[in-house]
């Protein structure tokens, strides 16, 4: 997969901040007998951390909107509409989603580095 | 009466004595549960005390499977009484641990125990087979669960690590020997503090916490009991028992060899411990209750962790990864603190996750309009989870307020019209937290849970949710068709009439008579045989077993077979299901006489007024469903539970159960039809008996 473009410092700060309440974003864990347990992240740095574990699901549609609109990150939520859509498979979709997002966060972190 | 003890212990807790109860009285109600609701119904006069009253009459109930060799079934206990937790009535509840304590109560000669009264100062109460002695707890009232148990232990001359050697229990030869510690149902400091997010706990983390029942014990000034037992469980028929069990094992579980390729779950699955935070990679083995077939627990080389399992092992980890971007040794730790400062799982889940959505909305904090001191920075730590806890324990800080849970301490700030209807406070029936089944997708569990009396946490039906949507986000095709699902499984629910419909989730058939009898058939199945008779949730029933060349689970034959091998009975499936119609309305009754009316009966507004959505290509909430008369797992998200849908829907149900349909109470033809003639006297002296229909 085509690696992200390396965000400018502007965007990689906005990255790293909370969103307000009004925007939050849920993540669920699904497992046998566990259901669908839903997380409440309020920043996009804990989407990452919480899409971390194996079974970490969420709407990679609903997250195209939101790094979009409460972050301004186009070319993420481009990426993550066009990637999740090619898979066949919700495993598939969210392998995609955590490629996309461990990468832009990683960018982030290399640029409050230097 | 084979699988029974013949007694049961009655303690008055106010005059350190106590009694005994001859089970005979109770037979005919079977076990567990149902014989828990007979002896409340007869021994608390008053229905309508708080929880914390000392008349308020606590059962701890095993079943004639406890302490045997029926798969998955031995080692179950119930507890029941008035509970402190649901909203705005703390109503008649249970609760159920696992564990090897019923079966040490059962070889100590009890099928149960009865808690009346209240403690002059704090016990703790020690049962050698016949002996009851009632000891000071002065030295162990502050300690937590885990520190009160080795204590006792000690006390006691059970030295730590002897294994599995045999030990002389007393100096006296008649009392026999052991390879067992003895077991211990304790409470920590949440409890002592007689929170309604109190729990009780045995062992490292078998634990008790729907209800408030740790509440309860602490306003009873009871700390501990502790149960060894020399003795056996007499069974009818022990060498068919040991066939049966091997059987079971061989034919109907899964093993490495014969693993089916999609996800198995209830009786057929393999050992494997039902935990949801990453498995330690540094060792580990199984742990189970006793007499299980298919343990879901473990021990970890860490020594932290040990023996949690299911939703408690998620209960800090996404505050963890918020706090600290990945699963760190505060997901384990913290988990190990609700059990050592005994405190229920689902409470704190769901109240942490209030209480982040309070500090993002800016409401709670240093000066603000919920004024607390903890350090919120510290939310996802460790040491964060200890302070929340301590701060309930010592009734400080916010912990005041959250005495009787986090419901009624949104009512105190103010909170709980606006929080409830947008959703912040994940409270969707009674006031009690959400299990991570909505009941707007998941019918049967949030319908069974607002009929009853809290959280149903019964997976009978829901498996099929989980073991197809793993499946199929793999990309598996399910193993059975929904077509072929439904059939199977209303072929065994007996005594109905194999009615696929009762299995449609489609959002048309949300309100139907058919999902009305699919709850009724489910709430007299828990009630006997899971409740009853002690069934592990976890295995039974066993409706589709892909372990079997035909995928039929033994549910149907194999609860009344184990139960008549250890009787001697001859008891028949749709017997045990009328057997649980009976203590349901039993139940019913006393909810009754607490107050109970239909117009209580709904969801928090959340449920009723906002769709829980899903995307397209995000996870959704597959169940079996007729969608343009063709069946399909198909995704039911995207709906919410109509207010007058809803009410069309208990029209049914009360019709079905026979209740009165304008008030929900239970009738006398009903209650007469099911051998109850003195409950519906005793409704209709209050007033309150339902009106013929």
């Amino acid at each position: 997969m085509k690696p992200l473009m390396a965000p400018d410092e502007q965007l990689a700060q906005a990255l790293r901040e909370k969103v307000p309440y009004a925007e939050r974003f849920t993540v669920y864990t699904v497992s046998g007998r566990g259901g669908m347990m839903a997380t409440i992240a309020y920043s996009f740095v804990e989407v990452v951390g919480l899409m971390s574990v194996e079974n970490g699901f969420l709407d990679p549609i609903a997250l195209s909107v939101w790094v979009r609109d409460s972050y301004n990150d186009v070319e993420l939520s481009e990426r993550l509409e066009t990637g999740c859509k090619a898979e066949p498979t919700l495993f598939g979709r969210m392998q995609v989603v955590r490629y996309l997002l461990q990468q832009r966060l990683a960018q982030c972190n290399e640029l409050a580095v230097s | 009466m084979n699988g029974y003890a013949g007694k049961i212990l009655n303690v008055d807790l106010t005059a350190h004595e106590y009694s005994v109860i001859d089970t005979a009285k109770y037979e005919k109600w079977g076990g567990g549960h149902a014989i828990g609701s007979a002896i409340f119904w007869d021994l608390c006069k008053d229905k309508t005390i708080d929880g914390r009253d000392p008349r308020n009459v606590i059962t701890i109930m095993t079943s004639p499977l406890t302490g045997t060799l029926v798969p998955s079934a031995s080692g179950r206990v119930e507890v029941q009484g008035i509970g402190l937790q649901s909203y705005p009535v703390a109503w008649y509840t249970r609760s159920n641990f696992g564990g090897r304590l019923g079966g040490q109560l059962k070889s100590a000669g009890w099928d149960g125990i009865v808690l009346q009264g209240k403690s002059p100062k704090p016990v703790w109460i020690d049962i050698l087979n016949d002996e009851v002695v009632f000891n000071d707890a002065a030295d162990l009232w502050g300690t937590d669960t885990w520190t009160a148990q080795q204590k006792i232990w000690s006390k006691l001359g059970v030295e730590r690590g002897v294994g599995d050697a045999w030990r002389q229990v007393s100096t006296k030869a008649k009392d026999g020997r052991t390879t067992q510690k003895p077991a211990i149902l304790a409470i920590g400091p949440v409890g002592e503090a007689g929170s309604s997010i109190g729990a009780l706990i045995h062992d490292a983390g078998n634990g008790g916490g729907q209800g408030g029942f740790g509440g309860v014990w602490g306003a009873k000034n009871l700390k501990a009991i502790c149960i060894q037992g020399t003795g056996g469980v007499d069974v009818a028929d022990p060498t068919g028992l040991i066939q049966a069990r091997i059987t079971a094992k061989e034919d109907w579980t899964a093993n490495d060899d014969k693993g089916p390729e999609n996800f198995a779950s209830g009786f057929g699955q393999t050992v494997s411990p039902v935990a949801f935070w990453p498995m330690p990679t540094d060792g580990m083995r199984p742990q189970a209750c006793q007499g299980c077939i298919n343990g879901c627990r473990a021990r970890y080389a860490s020594g932290v962790g040990n023996e949690s399992s299911c939703l408690e092992t998620s209960v800090y980890m996404g505050y963890d990864i918020a706090k600290n971007g990945k699963p760190t040794a505060a997901t384990y730790e913290g988990v190990d603190l609700l059990q050592s400062y005994g405190a229920n799982a689902f409470e704190i889940k769901h109240g942490l996750g209030y209480i982040r959505a309070l500090l993002e909305m800016g409401v709670l904090g240093k000066g603000k309009a919920i004024d607390s001191s903890l350090d919120y920075t510290q939310l996802g730590d460790t040491v964060f989870m200890e302070a929340l806890l301590r701060a309930i324990s010592d009734k400080m800080d916010i912990g005041a307020d959250l005495q009787d849970g986090f419901i009624r301490a949104a009512e105190k700030w103010g909170r709980l019209d606006e929080d409830w209807a947008t959703g912040a406070l994940q409270f969707p029936y009674w006031g009690l937290p959400e299990h991570s089944y909505d009941s707007r997708a998941e019918l049967e569990w949030g319908y069974g849970s607002i009929v009853g009396d809290r959280d149903i946490n019964e997976h009978d039906f829901n498996r099929i949710f989980w073991e197809n949507f793993l499946s199929a986000a793999k990309g598996y095709k399910p193993a059975l068709t929904a077509e072929q699902y439904t059939a199977l499984v209303v072929s065994k629910m007996k005594p109905l009439d194999p009615d696929p419909s009762m299995l449609d989730f489609s959002t048309e058939n949300m309100y139907s008579e058919a999902i009305a009898k699919l709850v009724s058939w489910q709430r007299h199945y828990s009630r006997f045989w899971k409740q009853g008779a002690l069934y592990c949730d976890f295995k039974y029933p066993d409706f589709e077993n892909l372990n079997r060349p035909d995928a039929s689970g033994l549910t149907g034959s194999g609860e009344p077979d184990f139960w008549n091998l250890v009787t001697g009975q001859d008891m028949t499936f749709e017997e045990g299901m009328e057997l649980g119609r009976k203590v349901w309305n039993l139940d019913n009754a006393i909810w009754t006489l607490q107050g109970r009316t239909r117009e209580m009966v709904h969801f928090a507004p959340y449920v009723h007024d906002t769709p829980m959505t899903m995307g397209e290509f995000g996870p959704n909430y597959v169940l079996p469903a007729k969608v343009d008369g063709k069946w399909e797992y198909a995704n039911v998200a995207g709906r919410k539970i109509d207010r007058d849908g809803f009410e069309e829907w208990k029209d049914h149900f009360y019709s079905i159960e026979g209740w009165d349909k304008t008030t929900g109470w239970p009738t006398r033809p009903t209650l007469a039809e099911l051998g109850l003639d003195d409950i519906a006297d005793t409704l209709e002296s209050a007033g309150k008996l339902g009106k013929e229909q």
